[in-house]
């Protein structure tokens, strides 16, 4: 399980921009966590991955456990490789001029055992597309490849916990839908818990089981993704409600709505 | 006409040496936007460790293996005193502090083996070849069999070995690498010490077939344009570009001088084949073709 407590990051020392987020991702689950640009869903993301000081961040307070490990000061590596927390970073994190095999090896390079070969089968056994295009460079694969790799690669590092960032970012909807049924196939399958942050929030609602929505830094609502797809709010801001077109500008102004929930 | 084989076959030689420098900058360069402008140094630092290896009296296998043992340790070495401490900072920087990298590591030469020239003696088979017209001495004959190895097992090592992939991917991108779990500092740890042996081997030839003297590092310079020519990145642009410097450098020598009585021009010819070559080229003749999806 993954614990995120009251946690306040900062960047350049002056810049604040979660304050105090607290989540909880189960295991065996999928948790997702929506919000739109700037709410500070990668921030969280990089720092529960341990790489918030290579953008100038820094937590200036709160938790971030993993079964009851705290990761506030670890290194990034160590967090991949010892606690096989894997942190897939947003717009495709492949190596584009390595072929889709060095890809695969370069990501297994941080437990490379015996058992890295029967892996990569059973990684490209998810994405079929790949397989047929081992040799070619990463650079000019479609973007829907590249996600697929990119998930791949992740795999390759035997996670435990898989933190996904935006994966649907600038894929077609059918390619999206594709994705993300390996997604929970992934979970269920290899018995990975997700945490999962989307701006497409019907998708991600439909395959977690529990949600979080952020805005402007903080948690401003949560639960369970059945809920939340009833929830009024969520459906005039994410999901397009039936009459939201008859809503003036000034309604639908984020503050306000925020206010809402939090009172 | 005569002259026209034998020089090209000069000019290649020399040119494959410059290949081996130009690969020990372009791997660092490749990995971390730095500049090693030092390369010319970890070219007399190989032959000097050859020089002490040798002297210990092994078998010349065990002196080969020892001498890549030392300059691979130097490496290391000399990466996690001057360049680790500044790490994340502007590649600039690092850059800069390579040039003063050079001055100390030239200093520290004339200190442990003095100003006069030493020979290295390495006792190979003779290998003279003459074929008509061209006329290569057992020295041009190995440094060419030298330089082919040494260019070719570092291009296996870096296309298809684990660690070369993991180089390749790191150069990429340290952030991308660092959340697969990829050692980052280790990989340029190891990216130094493969670019201070290759620079070694190159030096050992330039020694080898000239003298060792401390400030040899001067043929460091040469790189520079091979480098820039090749378009900084590219590493079969290096190869080429060495050796297309290497043979116009010799055709100047063989026709050129004599013509006109310009003694020396040679050592001119790779800056002003530069100089047009950016003219015409500002990315340099083979710069690595950027993987744009539109």
């Amino acid at each position: 399980m993954l614990e995120v407590k009251n946690l306040t990051v900062v960047y350049n020392g002056v810049i604040s921009v979660l304050h105090g987020v607290s989540l909880e991702a189960r295991e065996g689950a999928i948790t997702a966590l929506l919000g739109g640009n700037g709410s500070g869903k990668t921030t969280l993301m990089r720092a529960i991955s341990g790489i918030l000081t290579i953008y100038e961040g820094e937590i200036q307070e709160g938790n971030i456990e993993l079964a009851k490990i705290k990761l506030n000061h670890l290194k990034a590596v160590d967090i991949t490789k010892k606690l096989h927390l894997t942190y897939l970073m947003e717009g495709r994190p492949v190596f584009e001029y390595l072929s889709i095999r060095e890809n695969l090896i370069a990501a297994a390079s941080c437990r490379w055992d015996s058992a890295v070969p029967k892996d990569m089968e059973r990684v490209l056994a998810f994405f079929p597309p790949l397989k047929n295009r081992m040799q070619s460079k990463a650079g000019y694969l479609s973007g829907g490849e590249q996600q697929m790799l990119a998930m791949g690669m992740a795999l390759m590092t035997n996670p435990r916990f898989l933190l996904l960032d935006e994966p649907s970012l600038g894929l077609a909807p059918i390619m999206v839908k594709e994705i993300f049924k390996v997604i929970s196939r992934i979970n269920r399958e290899r018995k990975i818990d997700i945490l999962l942050s989307e701006q497409n929030a019907m998708v991600a609602l439909r395959i977690s089981s529990y949600a979080y929505v952020m805005e402007n830094g903080r948690v401003v609502m949560d639960g369970s993704s059945i809920e939340l797809i009833e929830n009024a709010d969520i459906q005039e801001a994410y999901l397009g409600s039936k009459d939201a077109g008859k809503k003036d500008y000034k309604e639908a102004k984020r503050y306000k709505r925020r206010k809402r929930w939090l009172g | 006409m005569d002259f026209l084989l034998q020089a090209m076959f000069v000019g290649i030689i020399k040119g494959s040496i410059y290949v081996i420098i130009a690969l020990s900058m372009v791997i660092i360069y490749k990995s971390s936007e730095v500049f090693n402008f030092a390369v010319g140094e970890f070219c007399t630092l190989g032959a000097i460790m050859f020089f002490f290896a040798a002297r210990t009296g092994l078998p010349l296998p065990l002196v080969f293996l020892l001498f890549v043992i030392l300059c691979g340790l130097a490496g290391m070495i000399i990466e996690k005193i001057v360049i680790q401490p500044l790490m994340g900072r502007d590649p600039l920087s690092t850059t800069l502090v390579t040039i003063g990298l050079s001055s100390f590591l030239v200093g520290l030469f004339q200190i442990t083996i003095g100003s006069t020239p030493i020979s290295l003696e390495i006792k190979l088979p003779v290998l003279m070849l003459e074929i008509g017209d061209l006329f290569l001495t057992s020295e041009q004959v190995w440094s060419m069999i030298f330089a082919v190895l040494a260019i070719g097992l570092l291009l296996l090592f870096y296309q298809f070995s684990r660690w070369g992939i993991i180089m390749r991917a790191t150069a990429e991108g340290q952030v991308k690498a660092m959340v697969f779990g990829i050692n980052t500092r280790y990989i340029l740890t190891l990216t130094w010490a493969i670019a201070a042996i290759v620079a070694a081997m190159g030096g050992l030839v330039v020694a080898w077939s000239g003298t060792l003297t401390y400030n040899m590092g001067i043929i460091g310079l040469v790189a520079i344009p091979v480098v820039l020519v090749a378009g900084l990145d590219s590493i079969g642009g290096c190869i080429i570009g060495g050796i297309l410097i290497g043979v116009v450098e010799s055709l100047t020598s063989f026709y050129f001088e004599d013509a006109t009585g310009l003694k020396g021009f040679r050592s001119v010819t790779p800056y002003l084949f530069l100089l047009i070559v950016l003219m015409i080229r500002p990315t340099g003749l083979f710069g690595q073709v950027r993987i744009e999806r539109v």
